[in-house]
């Protein structure tokens, strides 16, 4: 028996993984981790317009994506100097030790 | 050659138009001045001042400015580059907002950065950039070039934020800003993904028509639904970036942490641009007609003014505790993004009320100028490498400086909101607007929310004047240095006279907006509708002037 993933089930492991990311967010605290996530939600994204472009035979999904995986690589230089800079600064990356900032 | 010609005849690779340049003039400028920059920065002679490179941007961004008021009457019907840019007064009032609200901070650093140890050309071309992203994010007539030039505008500024290396508190608000900033990213991009999967497109108008198409033909639940997530995660996103409760964590730590000049400048001209950006994606591409009652029988309009009430009184009460000045200024701005919300809220809760919206752009440049002299004035003052940033550190400065204490006053007084200040007529305006649509519609949901509005202002008050306070009538408590160049007391100067010229001759900046708001493209027929109305009471009024 042949099987044909449909739309829906790329939907659905789209939501997942972004749901995964935005968990992974909100509970992890290492930067780096913290950093992956948003990279897993931004990916998950990325399969949604697939899937859709698809779906629609249109082409605009397809360069969305495109421009969403260029964007991430920007991020992510900036973000790992950031990250750089904090050890400098802390030895150490761990976001729930960030509390100078508080009063 | 032979490939070009075909791919030409096809109508692949259709040469533009020379009109359609046009739309990119704003942006080519900025874009070219950050090049030539760039190669400014190469040629520099080392342990030399760096402030000719702070006039060179400051004046590429006049340039910018001036273009923008060049093409002022020459703004196109149509969006272009296959409806992906905006070339209209709206787009080129907020496009000067944001060069201006640039060039003033840009004029503000030098002496600052110098005093940290950091005074390096990079600071000034990530400004340029970001100002780039800006200007095409008002232009914006397509999601995707809505999400590109939103990415450029933030990124400069996460590096921005953490551009102190020498100080571990700018690292820790440039972390905070990036995580915080790429997540509101990533919502808004799950969005978009879901109002492309449901209508099929990504353009603003083509996105309305498929609306009202879906709802004609009775769509089922599953497609509303998936739009109506997504508009509100659109909506999340932008309200992120304009620190709206409940958004706003990370403003109070990213503004205290973050070099002042810079500061000044995140906090108005990406406030300034996430609004203008919301108003057009929400009055172009999502009618309320359509989107009220796909969910739970909400608009956005609902969530938007949820946004409002928690905003006004989480920032003015918070605001009241703080005894961090550049803090204070933080919660003050989350407060403003409350009452800016009461503008959008009550302007496009029916096409009718479209041109309330004015009131808006008149309080975004209210607003920007103050806030940029507040802080121009607070990084004038510096303490051996430490900034001055608490109500205790103003100790006596107005005394020993009366042109800064004149100056702070100024603003301050604007940002509370006191009568000659065009401050005050920005919060009059916002107010009418909310009780003016509150009568007409005879809902009192905006009257509960100008009421909460005018309460927040009231509290306002009081952190404004104690700023005034501290600066004339308490001791000063350690002794700081005056950080100033030229440049920086001209601009300062420029915000303060600004401020005045707004509360006491505001006829003409109200016609400004009122022509910019007129002559947003790409909006529904019953909002154009509404600005020919309001076009022609304009003319039968000039006409009455002139007899």
């Amino acid at each position: 028996m042949s099987w044909e993933p449909t739309l829906a089930h790329y939907l659905i492991l789209s939501a997942a993984v972004f749901t995964i990311g935005m968990v992974g967010v909100l509970v992890r605290r290492n930067a780096i981790i913290l950093f992956m996530s948003i990279e897993l939600m931004l990916n998950s994204v990325n399969l949604s317009f697939i899937a859709f472009a698809r779906y629609r035979v249109d082409l605009d999904g397809h360069i969305f994506a495109f421009f969403i995986m260029a964007v991430a690589a920007a991020e992510a230089a900036v973000a790992l100097a950031i990250v750089l800079h904090v050890f400098r600064h802390k030895r150490g990356i761990e976001v729930d030790e960030m509390q100078e900032l508080k009063h | 050659m032979q490939l070009l010609s075909t791919l030409t005849t096809l109508g692949l690779l259709t040469p533009p138009e020379g009109a359609e340049l046009v739309a990119l003039v704003p942006g080519a400028i900025v874009t070219l001045v950050a090049v030539v920059f760039i190669l400014l920065d190469v040629f520099h002679n080392k342990g030399t001042s760096r402030e000719y490179q702070a006039y060179f941007a400051a004046i590429g961004l006049v340039l910018t400015a001036a273009s923008c008021w060049y093409l002022w009457d020459m703004g196109l019907e149509r969006p272009v580059f296959f409806g992906m840019l905006y070339l209209d007064r709206y787009s080129l009032f907020f496009s000067g907002l944001a060069c201006a609200s640039a060039a003033l901070m840009i004029l503000a650093s030098p002496a600052f950065l110098r005093s940290h140890q950091m005074d390096r050309g990079e600071y000034y071309l990530l400004i340029l950039i970001s100002v780039a992203g800006m200007i095409f994010m008002v232009q914006a007539a397509d999601l995707l070039t809505m999400f590109i030039a939103f990415e450029v505008m933030s990124i400069p500024l996460y590096v921005l934020a953490s551009f102190l290396r020498k100080d571990s508190r700018s690292a820790e608000a440039g972390m905070k800003y990036f995580i915080l900033g790429a997540f509101s990213a990533a919502l808004m991009l799950y969005g978009i993904a879901l109002i492309y999967g449901a209508t099929g497109t990504t353009n603003l108008e083509y996105i309305r028509e498929n609306l009202f198409f879906l709802s004609a033909a009775g769509a089922s639940h599953g497609a509303f639904g998936m739009v109506m997530i997504g508009v509100l995660l659109i909506l999340s996103g932008l309200a992120f970036k304009v620190a709206a409760f409940p958004f706003h964590i990370w403003a109070p730590d990213v503004y205290t942490g973050s070099p002042t000049p810079s500061v000044g400048f995140m906090a108005t001209a990406v406030k300034v641009v996430g609004f203008a950006t919301m108003i057009r994606v929400f009055s172009v591409a999502f009618p309320l007609e359509v989107l009220r009652g796909g969910f739970f029988g909400w608009g956005w309009i609902d969530v938007a003014f949820v946004f409002a009430i928690g905003s006004m009184l989480l920032g003015n009460l918070v605001a009241v505790t703080q005894d961090n000045v550049k803090r204070m200024l933080a919660y003050y701005g989350i407060a403003h993004a409350g009452y800016l919300s009461i503008g959008f809220v009550a302007a496009n809760s029916h096409p009718s009320f479209f041109l309330h919206n004015d009131a808006i752009l008149y309080s975004l440049t209210a607003y920007t100028v103050a806030l940029v002299g507040a802080f121009g004035v607070l990084s004038y003052f510096g303490r051996r490498g430490e900034a001055v940033e608490t109500y205790a550190d103003l100790g006596q400065l107005g005394i020993k400086y009366p042109k800064m204490g004149m100056i702070m006053t100024i603003c301050v007084l604007s940002l509370a909101g006191v009568p000659p200040t065009g401050g005050f007529l920005a919060k009059f305006y916002i107010f009418r607007t909310g009780v003016d649509v509150g009568v007409q519609t005879g809902e009192m949901a905006f009257i509960y929310m100008v009421i909460v509005g005018v309460i927040g202002s009231v509290i306002g008050a009081y952190y404004y004047l104690k700023v005034i306070v501290y600066m004339y009538m308490k001791p000063a408590l350690r002794e700081v240095r005056p950080l100033a160049t030229k440049g920086k007391l001209w601009a300062l100067g420029a915000c303060a006279a600004a401020t005045l010229y707004l509360g006491v001759f505001p006829a003409k900046p109200i016609d400004v907006c009122r022509s910019a708001i007129m002559s947003m493209s790409g909006v529904p027929a019953e909002v154009q509708a509404t600005i020919d109305r309001g076009q022609m009471e304009l003319d039968r009024r000039l006409q009455v002037d002139e007899d």
